[in-house]
């Protein structure tokens, strides 16, 4: 039962918040305040019990001869902390983003509705209950992008909807191919297919299918064009589900895949994963050299967010293991440094209604606290030691290279400098000097400028921490250790 | 006597009671009857369903007569399935129906007769799906044509008798074509039990006739395309509780029917080919019901449009059942849930469709901007009923989804997945074409006073129930394990 509960407590949040309505602002924050505070203590109980080799799992009979099962492995664990926890912060910005907003229960209701399918997605213990977390996700993340209801909105939902609901039926055709031919077949570092012998061509067409089905919220280009135009929702939508819960789901189905599903032996011999890695390598420098040309500040977010997916779309797909373990660092690494920056770009729209690149000279002086958050963000985005993306992309590179890839290693290099690129000129912009006059009190609604700081200080600490034991980049090496054998890292 | 032996006939009699003390109750206390029975003929169907897991099927003799000469009543899990659905949507329609027909409202000049044909039509279902014999199908079908024909007029205007009218022709041409194939059949075999034809069919190609043209017939009442030209103008124009039941339930009954005759009555191969064609109607009607769905202005239309794809999935089980006993198991629990998953969520759609049309006093879907302001529980039971309609999860259409896809792999004919696959992604296409206009961001002007909160969230219970069915899928698979189909295939012992 207790596996279940990282899913339950946000979907009964968000029952409970559809239930209070409309009027009732400040229970409706308690009750999501507490439920994230809940779910973080209670992730916090199953990470421990998973270090410790217990694994907490539960499943429940659904359909004949298949189950839904959860369990609480330090893989999925991981995706869960990092939804948790940046829920938890999101929740106090989006307060005070949606201060004057309409219709806050419908947001804050489909919000939590969204954690709890991203958490099914982190813990769900097989492909069929992954799938259903993963078509739940697209249908609660709906309600959200359309949620101003304007008619830019609504296009860019119908775009959405266009792009997940083909990905879901991708994946609905691979999952239900594979349980004909292997029956339940429960998530297994190393591979879960052992049974299945022969069906060379029957398993690469569902390795397609099933990449398909990912590769749309995991944004692998040519599935991302729904990505940018989703920027049209509130910042907060923006921060968690576009930069975290909902494109990070997408790539975790892909860790899931290759190492658990299929297994890095089996991939490699199937010849299936190479291919994967091309399409990753090719998505990094091509959204990264477009994301060079936005002018819009979300945009040029959106388009780096592409290229960073791909990072750890690649170095799952190398089956190699310090670079798999690396793709699954960089998954906590990214959420917390794009998550800052989306937050940035939130703020300095609410507060000045910036939202280009080219109207932000004076936003140093005007934001110095924000503008300094966003920029070790961004410095940590294009690997400066000793910040947070530094060391999973040191494991990236190193491990492609011990895995025989220096091509990948190349692609992971040149797309730190198209990183500066793109990232830099937003920085020396906002130093010029400009309209902006330095503030007077407050630079911004302090429920928005704390989340700020707070995952911005995240940035730095978890660089400076990244060796210690209970570290993403420790945990990210101890969960994918039993994918790749007798690895020790 | 055993009384739990006694509940076919039960569910006959009590809604036939109630049928008949409505009409003498009056226009006041019609309502309360209506009630009474639709809880009592639930709580007989529910009682039913599970005698029928725990001891199978039973035959129950009317008057204790029997075979050949009485007549026969079977009760098997699939006839228990269709009857609880039956009651379930029966007794939120019912309840719906006391805030639609408001007794207050003299100008209605049929309504005071809704109770009666309501509840008349309910007894002559229950009897439908629990015959055990050919030509009492005849007499139950026809039973349920004309209070079917009766109750979409029954609001009067020109366009709703203009349907009824043509209802009443497919009705009648349906009627009797099977009625002529039960006589071929008759002639050829002297027998009308489906448990003895069963037995005893032999080929012959005046009974092989007789069954081909009963198909024909149950295939127009059921609406299969290219035989539903019928089916919008009478469910989009009858009032919205009779639309529901139309659609959710009625269309059932000629395809248990359907079912019964392909799967259980005749050999394999009785009628070569008749299967594949049945298969591909139904794929055809999945891509153009839904195609229609879309180009639709009118609610209900829309909706109405949206029964005659989700009709096709039925219609998959045939072609898949030739390849074996899993496959059959699978195809068959898949078209079970789909029948109870479209008939609770689509009776949500269309009462849901019922309460927007009175809160906006129009039809017109580009007009209904906004409803999610002032109706969100409304608005969320038409999205929820929708996500079943697609076969996403988590919701009863999905797990009839998932089984009819898994069967079709496991046939290895995979055309049937993509077209499953391909009927969700249209439904998507055209349900989201409906809520994208009620997420609209416009002011608006409901008639507030118009919406009873009855009307409100009836339309989500409803469609809450469709999402949960997820989670009853072991029930309804035992139960099919309980119909004979399954059982006469060897497949339960």
């Amino acid at each position: 039962m207790t596996a279940w509960l990282p899913m339950l407590i946000p979907a009964i949040a968000g029952i409970a918040t559809f239930a209070l309505g409309e009027s009732r602002g400040r229970a409706r924050n308690a009750v999501n305040l507490t439920a994230a505070a809940m779910s973080m203590a209670l992730v916090a109980r199953l990470v421990v019990h998973a270090y410790n080799g217990t694994v907490v799992a539960s499943t429940i009979p659904m359909l004949p001869g298949l189950e839904l099962g959860m369990s609480a492995d330090l893989l999925g664990l991981l995706f869960a902390a990092v939804a948790t926890v940046l829920w938890g912060v999101t929740l106090v910005y989006a307060i005070g983003y949606m201060d004057h907003a309409a219709d806050r229960a419908r947001f804050f209701g489909f919000f939590a509705l969204c954690i709890a399918a991203a958490n099914g997605v982190a813990l769900a213990d097989d492909p069929l209950s992954l799938f259903i977390f993963y078509e739940i996700l697209s249908l609660t993340t709906y309600p959200l992008v359309v949620h101003t209801g304007t008619p830019e909105a609504l296009a860019a939902g119908r775009k959405y909807l266009f792009y997940a609901l083909g990905g879901g039926a991708a994946l609905l055709v691979g999952v239900a191919w594979l349980a004909t031919i292997a029956g339940q077949t429960p998530f297994t570092p190393g591979g879960a297919l052992t049974t299945v012998s022969g069906r060379t061509a029957e398993l690469r067409v569902i390795f397609a299918l099933m990449v398909a089905g990912f590769g749309v919220k995991a944004a692998l280009m040519p599935l991302h064009g729904w990505l940018p135009g989703a920027m049209v929702a509130p910042a907060p939508v923006s921060s968690l589900l576009h930069a975290v819960a909902v494109v990070k789901a997408g790539v975790f189905g892909i860790i899931r895949l290759v190492n658990e599903l299929y297994g890095p032996d089996l991939a490699t011999s199937l010849g299936v994963a190479t291919p994967l890695a091309i399409l990753a390598a090719v998505s990094i420098i091509v959204a990264s050299v477009i994301a060079l040309r936005q002018d819009d500040f979300k945009r040029r977010l959106a388009y780096s967010t592409i290229a960073q997916l791909s990072y750890i779309t690649l170095g799952t797909a190398l089956c190699s293991p310090l670079a798999a373990a690396g793709a699954l660092a960089h998954l906590a690494h990214h959420a917390v440094m794009k998550i800052t920056m989306f937050f940035t770009a939130g703020s300095v729209y609410e507060t000045l209604h910036v939202k280009k690149v080219s109207q932000m000279p004076g936003l140093a002086r005007r934001m110095p606290l924000t503008m300094a958050s966003f920029a070790v963000a961004a410095f940590a985005l294009a690997g400066i030691p000793p910040l947070v993306g530094f060391a999973s992309k040191w494991m990236l590179g190193v491990g492609s290279t011990q895995g025989g890839s220096v091509w990948a290693l190349l692609v992971y290099v040149s797309s730190g400098a198209l990183a500066l690129g793109y990232m830099v000129p937003i920085l020396t912009s906002a130093l010029r000097e400009g309209d902006h006059a330095p503030a007077r009190g407050a630079e911004s609604d302090p429920r928005m400028l704390w989340p700020i700081v707070t995952v911005g200080v995240l940035t730095v600490v978890l660089g400076l921490t990244a060796g210690l034991p209970g570290s993403p980049v420790h945990w990210a090496m101890t969960a994918i250790a039993p994918s790749f054998g007798g690895w020790t890292p | 006597m055993n009384v739990l032996a006694q509940l076919p006939g039960l569910l006959v009699v009590v809604p036939l009671a109630g049928a008949a003390i409505s009409f003498v109750a009056g226009r006041r206390r019609a309502p309360h009857v209506a009630l009474a029975t639709a809880l009592t003929v639930l709580a007989l169907a529910v009682a039913l369903a599970v005698h029928v897991l725990d001891d199978g099927p039973f035959r129950y003799q009317v008057g204790g007569w029997g075979a050949p000469l009485g007549i026969d009543l079977v009760a098997d899990g699939a006839a228990a399935l269709f009857l609880v659905l039956t009651a379930i949507v029966g007794l939120v329609v019912t309840l719906y129906a006391t805030a639609y027909f408001r007794t207050d409202d003299e100008t209605a000049y049929g309504h005071g007769l809704f109770w009666t044909l309501w509840l008349f039509m309910w007894t002559s279902l229950n009897a439908l799906f629990l015959t055990g014999d050919v030509f009492n199908v005849y007499v139950c079908l026809e039973l349920v044509g004309i209070s079917a024909v009766t109750l979409v007029t029954i609001g009067g205007g020109a366009e709703a008798l203009r349907a009824g009218a043509r209802y009443l022709f497919a009705s009648m041409l349906g009627a009797m074509t099977y009625l002529l194939g039960v006589a071929l059949l008759y002639a050829a075999t002297g027998q009308l039990d489906m448990d003895v034809l069963r037995t005893t069919l032999v080929a012959d190609t005046t009974a092989a006739t007789g069954l081909a043209l009963m198909i024909a017939a149950l295939v127009l009442k059921t609406a299969l395309v290219p035989a539903h030209f019928w089916l919008p103008a009478a469910h989009g124009s009858a009032p919205s509780p009779v639309s529901a039941v139309l659609s959710s339930l009625v269309v059932k009954g000629s395809y248990f029917v359907i079912l019964r005759l392909m799967l259980d009555v005749m050999p394999a191969d009785y009628l070569p080919g008749v299967e594949i064609v049945l298969g591909v109607l139904g794929s055809a009607a999945i891509v153009w019901g839904s195609v229609q769905a879309l180009l639709q202005t009118r609610i209900k239309q829309l909706v109405a449009y949206s029964t005659v794809a989700q009709i096709g999935y039925l219609f998959l089980v045939f072609p898949l059942a030739r390849h074996g006993a899993d496959v059959l198991t699978l195809a068959l629990t898949g078209v079970l849930v789909h029948a109870l998953s479209h008939g609770l969520a689509k009776a949500g759609l269309f009462l849901g469709a019922g309460s927007l049309m009175t809160r906006f006093g129009h039809d017109r879907i580009a007009d209904m901007g906004g409803a999610v302001r002032s109706a969100p529980a409304l608005t969320f039971g038409v999205a929820l009923a929708g996500v079943t309609m697609m076969g996403l999860p988590p919701s009863g259409g999905f797990g009839a989804k998932w089984l009819l896809v898994s069967a079709a792999l496991a046939s290895g004919e995979w055309w049937w997945a993509a077209v499953l696959v391909t009927g969700g992604l249209l439904a998507a296409a055209y349900m989201f074409r409906l809520l994208s206009v009620l997420l609209k961001d416009t002011p608006t002007e409901l008639h507030a006073s118009k919406g009873d909160a009855r009307t409100e969230w009836l339309p989500l219970a409803l469609a809450l129930g469709a999402v949960l069915l997820v989670l009853a899928i072991p029930l309804v698979s035992n139960l099919a394990a309980a119909s004979n189909v399954l059982i006469h295939a060897g497949v339960t012992p």
